[in-house]
């Protein structure tokens, strides 16, 4: 397995900007929306072809990830432009398209990409709660007895801006989520103000 | 391990729960009791990976002589872990044969440790056998022996005990603290195994019925034309008479709220697999899990309309959202699904009902094929509390046959999984 994290190359830089920046943008159209702040697009031949970003409050389905909503926009899309086309040739086109994250897929989300045929990921922050690619298990390059095509990630394009996305987040009160058990620190109220 | 029906139903026992003693070495030094609490300060043990061991043990009789007990009293401290010999830098030379101790780990020489190890242990010498005034000065051979005296390895448990048993087991090697495990790891409620045969049966003719007959003559029930089908009113899990052809190789999953009707158990929603469907109804990522999950989704939506709510909305933190008002507030920005439950009246405890079951929480899941990785995440995602499957899948289960999902520690909510096998009919057994 070739499979590993790569720093961020410059010349990926470069070209990654313009599709994190409408990453970025959906993930903060997430956070005005109370969800956490995820965003991602599909890319086909340099063009985005879907959008996603975190829904799970909104749709009361937990599984609806940013991932998982572009795929979803990219498979009914390639329906209605192609009434006709089979299951492979669905799956085929899928998987040439390369996926833009501003966090780290999830382990279903990395489990989703792999059921759906993309080979290569490039992500910003990563994720130490959730991640499926090298945080929690390495759901993007195990190899599982079905051949799935392995997922190549390439981590830390705007990390910073990932993380500061989420932390604007996790100040606010998340009020679809049960009562907490444990109590909030008081000291984080005040950054409530400045982002409303 | 119940037997209802013809249902053999196992709980899948988190390895936690089965394991033997596993020990792993640690430096220690052995001190008087009065110098114990001058060594904890110095002790330099990650708390995380060890806050199940207790960091002084009282020695009975001063290890390495089998006489009587001394007069004062003598503890045991755990200091650091070693470090692997084939890390340290430095060859060390030969280290003097150490004096025969009857100790139970093979002892090596304290001093061959790396700089920063040493540093500690003549740290904690000085502490505990603090030099006369015309002793031993620092760095002395006199020194040197009183390390190689006092300081040794000692086998403690590796992991912390999550059941009473191995706590008492355990801690006879070393003192332990015993937590309570955490949730998920000991079954809370116990799985009803006749509301489980039920369940099961009704899974078996879902998956091998096309049309979906066991469901579609349920009253209030929503039929997707992609196999999917979700109840406004949960039904009552009723015997069906059991099924004599096996179900297909296509997957089916149900969700079965297990105290509705007054515990008897009822159907919430359910879904076919699409992932493997020809035609219109293929999906890659239309597994019968995720399709079941966005069907109990589409439910509460027909209910309670989608969650939507601008950030800039003042949130009382001091006084949480009733059951009701939040009902309310989540119904109002969304005219479309309020629109399209034609006329069904809402009740304000159906909505209340709705509203404190937040995603999944408190449903059982039962599935044929054991859920992959992207499914088992999904049911964590979704705060389930059981699932039972039927068929083990070794190329790509995530529960029982990779990665083992359900016991990560790291998670943030961990469910119970069962596996229910089929015994065989009585004719098939001659």
């Amino acid at each position: 397995m070739t499979l590993s994290f790569s720093k961020p190359r410059d010349q990926d830089m470069v070209y990654c900007e313009p599709f994190m920046r409408e990453a970025f943008r959906l993930a903060q159209e997430s956070l005005d929306l109370g969800e956490v702040p995820v965003g991602c697009v599909l890319v086909k031949d340099a063009q985005i072809v879907a959008r996603g970003r975190n829904r799970p409050s909104e749709t009361h389905n937990a599984t609806r990830h940013a991932e998982v909503e572009a795929i979803d926009q990219f498979v009914s899309e390639f329906r209605a432009a192609h009434p006709d086309a089979s299951a492979a040739n669905l799956t085929h086109s899928l998987s040439e398209c390369v996926l833009y994250v501003t966090l780290e897929p999830c382990v279903m989300c990395a489990g989703a990409l792999r059921h759906s045929g993309i080979q290569l990921c490039f992500f910003g922050a990563s994720n130490d709660r959730f991640g499926g690619c090298g945080s929690i298990i390495n759901a993007h390059s195990y190899p599982y007895d079905t051949g799935l095509p392995p997922l190549e990630c390439r981590t830390g394009y705007f990390a910073e801006e990932a993380v500061s996305l989420l932390q604007k987040f996790y100040l606010r009160e998340n009020v679809n989520a049960p009562v907490p058990k444990r109590k909030r620190t008081a000291a984080k109220a005040p950054v409530e103000g400045e982002t409303a | 391990m119940q037997t209802v029906r013809g249902w053999t139903i196992t709980r899948v026992d988190p390895e936690p729960l089965t394991r033997s003693l596993q020990t792993i070495p640690l430096w220690s030094i052995v001190a008087e009791a009065s110098a114990s609490s001058g060594l904890l300060r110095l002790s330099a043990l990650q708390q995380q990976c060890f806050s199940h061991l207790r960091r002084v043990r009282r020695l009975d009789r001063s290890p390495g002589t089998s006489a009587a007990p001394p007069a004062r009293p003598m503890t045991q401290i755990l200091l650091c872990q070693p470090t692997d010999p084939a890390d340290r830098a430095a060859p060390s030379p030969p280290p003097p044969p150490p004096p025969p101790q009857a100790v139970d780990v093979p002892q090596p020489d304290p001093l061959a440790e790396t700089p920063d190890i040493v540093a500690l242990f003549r740290q904690c010498v000085r502490a505990a056998y603090p030099p006369a005034d015309d002793g031993h000065p620092a760095e002395s051979p006199a020194e040197d022996a009183l390390i190689r005296r006092h300081v040794r390895l000692v086998n403690v448990p590796r992991h912390a005990p999550v059941t009473l048993e191995q706590y008492r087991d355990w801690t006879q090697t070393w003192p332990l603290v015993f937590h309570s495990p955490r949730k998920g790891l000991v079954a809370r409620a116990e799985l009803d195994a006749h509301q489980a045969a039920r369940a099961l049966g009704l899974l078996e003719a879902i998956a091998t019925s096309p049309d979906r007959g066991p469901v579609s003559a349920l009253p209030d029930v929503v039929l997707s034309p992609d196999g999917s089908f979700l109840l406004e009113d949960p039904a009552g899990l009723v015997d069906l008479p059991p099924t004599n052809k096996p179900p297909g190789s296509a997957n089916a999953a149900i969700l079965v709220d297990p105290l509705a009707l007054d515990g008897t158990g009822a159907l919430v929603a359910g879904a076919l697999d699409r992932s493997r469907a020809a035609g219109p109804h293929f999906h890659p990522l239309g597994h019968a899990v995720i399709a079941c999950l966005d069907a109990k989704a589409r439910r509460d939506i027909r209910l309670l309309g989608p969650r939507r709510r601008a950030l800039g909305e003042p949130v009382s933190p001091s006084a949480p959202a009733t059951p009701a008002t939040s009902a309310t507030s989540a119904l109002d920005p969304a005219p479309a699904p309020t629109a399209a439950l034609g006329g069904l009246q809402l009740t304000k405890s159906k909505a209340a009902a709705i509203q404190s079951s937040h995603l999944c929480n408190g449903l059982d899941l039962y599935v044929l094929d054991e859920p992959c990785i992207m499914c088992a995440m999904a049911l964590a995602h979704s705060r389930i509390r059981k699932i039972v499957f039927i068929r083990r899948r070794p190329g790509a289960g995530a529960l029982v046959s990779h990665h083992r999902l359900f016991e990560l520690p790291r998670m943030n909510h961990h469910y119970e999984v069962y596996v229910a096998t089929r015994d065989p009919p009585p004719d098939d057994v001659q």
